[in-house]
């Protein structure tokens, strides 16, 4: 019975990915066309990533093409997949991380420069101003500056879209909103975590913090990952190959119909994306892409294999990390630049090199991923 | 005649030597002077005047990356003021502290941003902990002058190498890299330094070695002939 049931689920799933596929494909030239005609193209390049010899060709490029993606995902799970135990959370929490995705991306194409007062500013306008009520509301408001200044020391040179203090505070609440369906409304068994070789632990409502650090926490990794041509989608390819892999094994129809869903419409994507790319993903694919990934990891409950089946883009964001609080706690440079794809390029890797050996070292790592997870 | 040369040994000289042949743009240049006059904080410790020379040049590269400044094209004067401009320089205590930090490594086996004391932990735990995460960047001529780091030396005849000559008003340091004994009277010193310019806006070298030479051989000679008003200080380490 079990292996009908497989056999089944093994075919749904492949027909899955080529449905999507084929979509997505249908789909990519349309999506260009608008891009190009709408001029949502990247404009400009930042910091030291000009001094990156090829990086101004990229200039010039679509950006948003993570949409395809996103409304490839979204059609095909509306029209077959609809499903409110299943596929509600994760298809709801990668369309908020999208919009959010999206509206970043079009601030950073037609919106203004935005500047943030500085601390310091702020400490001496509270001193010195002359009108009594507005030294009263910055200093009332001072927790909120200093909150948001301290987000600043991930991006130093703020420019049209959101701001890194927004962006934090809406993917929170894109966490909190997934944590609260897992916790509250799909059960118990939603509280319990896979630990390997050693079953399950129950972790009751400490679910609801890690959920939306974790979800927070890929949306922002897959959102730095996405440096390079290619890059982000192939890693995204092979994490989603291990997810649906894992979903056969578990039985699981729904699950195994959205990560097809996703593979199929990732190889699209990538097909336009390998260097030179035709679009790049834009932080409307990075941030619903990582938000999926994140929410598709605790729905299979294989939190633990976040490590492996993410493990490039874990890599990326722990550089950038360790490259912060190297910069401004020991006033050095870890890695000639952050992430750590920007630094292989400095050291003379060419663009293709760091794809091709990512994407290898990922695959690798869903393999040893996969195995733990038979155990 | 009984002659005696006594020097800071290969790799503080080596530290000394990477600060005065910098090639940057493919030209040999002398590392120009920047102190954080600004009192910038939090900053990289290349734009404070506190960085080695290999990190002052790998930022000069970074900097021309990004503003698109092909180094190789600039005179040797705009290359200065290409650094000088960004902020890429060495101060007096920054030149001291890894050239005596090269010399106690290879003496005594010493890591002495370990062990000179910047702030007490009581008096400012925050303080404390950022001197403790980037020494380099919180230990002035004032730090170096303390009693708890280092001593006076009363008698000039003992003076040796690595020895730090301190101007009074504690603003600024020379180190003391070679002396020279004749029938164990000091009669040639030589140090290196790195003083703040006297003009506002001056574009050239900031770290330099000299030599006095000396016939009387005292304290009050070698401040005439310095044209400074100094001190003797060695580390206690």
């Amino acid at each position: 019975m079990t292996d009908i049931l497989n056999h089944s689920i093994l075919n749904t799933t492949l027909v899955f990915v080529i449905f999507s596929g084929l979509v997505a494909f249908i789909g990519a030239p349309l999506l260009i066309r608008l891009l190009e005609r709408f001029k949502i193209k990247r404009t400009f390049e930042v910091g030291l990533a000009k001094g990156i010899g090829h990086r101004t060709e990229k200039t010039g490029t679509p950006i948003m093409g993570g949409l395809l993606i996103v409304i490839t995902i979204l059609v095909v799970t509306v029209i077959f997949n609809w499903d409110q135990r299943f596929t509600y959370v994760p298809i709801g929490v990668m369309c908020l991380a999208a919009v959010l995705g999206a509206w970043d991306d079009v601030l950073n194409v037609f919106g203004k420069k935005r500047h943030v007062r500085s601390l310091k500013m702020t400490f001496k306008l509270i001193k010195v101003h002359k009108n009594i009520l507005y030294r009263s509301y910055l200093a009332i408001t001072l927790p909120w500056i200093i909150f948001r200044n301290s987000f600043h020391i991930f991006s130093p040179q703020p420019n049209r879209g959101v701001l890194p203090h927004e962006k934090i505070l809406l993917q929170i609440t894109a966490g909190a909103i997934t944590a609260w369906w897992i916790v509250f409304k799909l059960g118990e068994e939603w509280l319990y975590v896979w630990i390997p070789f050693n079953g399950e632990i129950f972790l009751g409502y400490w679910m609801l913090p890690i959920i939306i650090f974790i979800v927070v926490f890929l949306a922002n990794a897959v959102n730095i990952s996405d440096g390079l041509d290619g890059l982000s989608g192939g890693v995204l390819i092979s994490a989603f190959g291990g997810l649906a892999i894992l979903s056969y094994f578990q039985g699981s129809l729904p699950f195994s119909v959205l990560n097809a869903t996703v593979i199929g419409a990732l190889i699209a994507y990538v097909y336009f994306n390998i260097k030179p790319a035709r679009f790049q993903m834009g932080d409307v694919g990075s941030l619903a892409m990582g938000s999926l990934f994140a929410v598709m990891m605790l729905a299979q409950n294989r939190l633990m294999l976040i490590p492996f089946f993410g493990f490039i883009f874990l890599l990326e964001i722990f550089s950038v990390i360790l490259q912060t609080f190297w910069r401004y706690g020991l006033g050095r440079r870890l890695f000639k630049m952050a992430p750590l794809h920007h630094h292989l390029e400095f050291h003379g890797w060419s663009e293709e090199k760091i794809v091709m050996r990512f994407w290898l070292i990922n695959s690798f790592m869903v393999i040893i991923g996969l195995w733990l997870a038979m155990h | 005649m009984n002659e005696q040369t006594f020097k800071i040994p290969e790799s503080g000289q080596k530290i000394i030597d990477s600060y005065l042949k910098m090639v940057i743009g493919g030209k040999p240049i002398i590392c120009p002077y920047y102190t954080n006059l600004k009192k910038q904080r939090a900053a990289l410790r290349v734009f404070l005047g506190k960085a080695s020379a290999q990190e002052i040049i790998n930022e000069a590269n970074f900097v021309s990356l990004k503003e698109e400044v092909d180094l190789n094209k600039l005179s040797e004067q705009r290359l200065y003021q290409f650094l000088v401009e960004h902020n890429l320089g060495i101060d007096c205590s920054g030149l001291a502290i890894y050239v005596l930090q090269a010399v106690y490594q290879e003496n005594k086996k010493i890591n002495i941003l370990k062990k000179i004391k910047i702030i007490s932990f009581f008096r400012n735990p925050w303080r404390w902990l950022i001197a403790w995460l980037r020494p380099i960047e919180n230990i002035s001529v004032r730090v170096l002058a303390n009693d708890k780091n280092s001593f006076l030396i009363n008698d000039f005849q003992k003076i040796k190498p690595d020895d730090m000559l301190i101007r009074t008003d504690l603003r600024h340091v020379y180190l003391i890299t070679k002396v020279k004994k004749e029938n164990n009277q000091i009669k040639k010193i030589v140090y290196v330094h790195a003083p703040r310019p006297k003009q506002r806006d001056y574009f050239g070298p900031g770290v330099f070695q000299n030599t006095i030479l000396l016939e009387k051989s005292g304290l009050k000679e070698l401040s005439e002939k310095m044209n400074d008003e100094i001190v003797i200080r060695r580390l206690k380490f």
